[in-house]
């Protein structure tokens, strides 16, 4: 059987990449079906305004009116009437969009903290003796969770960020072309409709990016407080890392506020401070999780 | 002959309280082992360490000629002495989870065990009194092919009836090429069933030795020894 056994083993690499796919999966409504269900009401609203773009041109309407409505009922069909009255009658901010951007706020908020849920469970609850005595070392371990919280937290930020921008912008048909407005209310008004907008993908990257530093940043002092606690084993340096720890989250939660970031940002950065402190006081229980 | 276990001199203390005090020995394979000491006396703490949850503070600890680490813990099956599988799982669900995390993991001889046991994947942990908890628990962590088992406490607070089960899975995992040590108060019930014991008093061993050579020396049964050993008077053990 010995051979068997030494035959089986995985390697620990192909293990952390199969627990950051069971991470993936436990995820996956919070962080990417949800999230990618509530796109649906923007492709709507886009697919309306496309429609009401071609019969604009159709019926030479002045949008910067908003008259489609003035049209003569015996004109146009009651299809057209129907998406006339939808975006030229609908308040600035219809409860579709308002719910929707509720909705996209409880989920990014319930992923953080079924995150660190996670997290503590892994690390720090009663399960936590099977998950730390896995074949597979702890820096692997942990990176394949951070891997897994990245990549649902990207998937989540990204359709949050799609979500406003076609909630607030929008396609627009100019008879030959699509082209993306910065801007359009629901009363069929534009603006800026000389500007085209992408998406806002350089604003996706700029917060993952930060949000990646921080990980990996917090990851690196996690690392080296360990060892310094493994070494000295002493209250103080608990005290310390724990004080580092809030300090940095801070910062970094503060230094997003004043660059006027998305408002979950915060909660996303709480995640390795709450990491970080799980870590922290697993070292009187399993201290062999530290890196 | 290579040892299967070869612990010298580890130490380990907590705030200043030593668990482990230069504890040393070695195990071989094919054996089942028993390792008896009073409350505090460093059995759980030996445990994790061999289980890769603890760290050391001295001393060497070579599972099948490794250093403790990521390998070692693919060749040791640790069962706690608390329920690890908790909440509203499914037994199909953990069952599923034991399969990705070892890979060493023997889904069929589980789901028989488990069957056996007259348990259905759709029933909850949740659901499942402490003894039926103990059952899953033990089942699924003895149906990996590990080469040393480590069970800490499996006896404590479970009724007659499950405490044969596990004396009974204990011996149809068991097999040559692998090691059990168990760690338990509970010396009668599995007396018959060791083949060698250790026994640890303040965080060293204090005696080991095959069964049948310390019952013949001794002219005891093992419960009789430990008893004796670790027989505590007002203030404190008789032996200390």
């Amino acid at each position: 059987m010995s051979d068997m056994v030494i035959n089986n083993r995985k390697n620990g690499s192909r293990l952390g990449l199969e627990r950051f796919i069971l991470d993936i999966k436990k995820y996956r409504l919070l962080g990417i079906i949800l999230p990618v269900i509530l796109l649906i009401p923007s492709v709507i609203i886009q697919v309306l305004w496309i429609r009401y773009d071609k019969i604009v041109i159709k019926y030479g309407i002045d949008t910067s009116l908003g008259n489609g409505r003035l049209l003569d009922p015996e004109k146009i069909t009651s299809g057209e009437r129907r998406i006339i009255r939808i975006l030229e009658y609908v308040l600035d901010e219809p409860p579709l969009v308002r719910g929707v951007l509720w909705a996209f706020t409880l989920v990014l908020i319930l992923l953080v903290v079924c995150q660190i849920a996670d997290m503590f469970k892994s690390f720090f609850g009663s399960n936590s003796a099977l998950v730390l005595a896995a074949p597979c070392s702890k820096p692997i371990l942990f990176v394949s969770k951070f891997l897994a919280a990245s990549v649902t937290s990207f998937i989540s930020i990204w359709c949050s960020q799609v979500q406003w921008v076609f909630i607030e912008g929008g396609l627009k048909w100019d008879g030959s072309s699509l082209n993306i407005m910065s801007f359009r209310t629901f009363r069929g008004i534009e603006s800026n409709s000389d500007l085209s907008l992408d998406l806002n993908w350089v604003s996706v990257l700029d917060i993952f990016a930060i949000f990646l530093l921080l990980w990996l940043g917090v990851f690196t002092i996690l690392a080296i407080s360990g060892k310094i606690q493994k070494a000295f084993k002493t209250p103080v340096m608990v005290a310390v890392a724990i004080v580092i720890a809030i300090a940095l989250s801070w910062a970094f939660v503060h230094s997003m506020e004043l660059q006027s970031e998305v408002n979950t940002l915060p909660l996303l950065f709480m995640i390795p401070c709450i990491l970080f402190l799980a870590d922290i006081l697993l070292i009187s229980k399993y201290d062999a999780v530290t890196v | 002959m290579k040892e299967l276990v070869e612990i010298k001199d580890l130490k380990r203390s907590f705030a200043g309280k030593k668990a482990l005090d230069g504890m040393s020995f070695s195990l071989g394979t094919g054996k089942i082992v028993g390792l008896l000491g009073e409350n505090g006396a460093g059995k759980t703490t030996l445990m994790r360490v061999m289980a890769g949850l603890l760290t050391k503070d001295s001393g060497s600890v070579r599972i099948d000629g490794e250093e403790i680490g990521a390998k070692t813990n693919g060749l040791i099956s640790y069962v706690p002495d608390h329920f690890v599988f908790g909440g509203f799982r499914k037994i199909g669900t953990v069952v599923t989870y034991m399969k990705r995390i070892f890979s060493d993991f023997d889904e069929k001889k589980a789901e028989a065990l488990l069957e056996k046991l007259h348990f259905t994947k759709e029933q909850k942990m949740a659901s499942m009194s402490k003894g039926q908890k103990a059952q899953v628990q033990l089942v699924l962590f003895m149906s990996r092919k590990a080469k040393l088992f480590l069970l800490d406490e499996p006896l404590a607070a479970v009724d007659p009836a499950t405490r044969e089960f596990i004396i009974k899975t204990i011996l149809s995992t068991f097999g040559e090429d692998n090691t059990v040590l168990i760690s338990t108060h509970v010396v009668m019930d599995v007396e018959l069933i060791l083949d060698e014991v250790i026994m640890i008093k303040n965080g060293h061993v204090h005696l080991q030795g095959e069964t049948d050579e310390l019952r013949e020396k001794y002219g005891k049964t093992i419960n009789e020894i430990f008893k004796d050993e670790f027989r505590f008077v007002e203030g404190g053990s008789e032996n200390e």
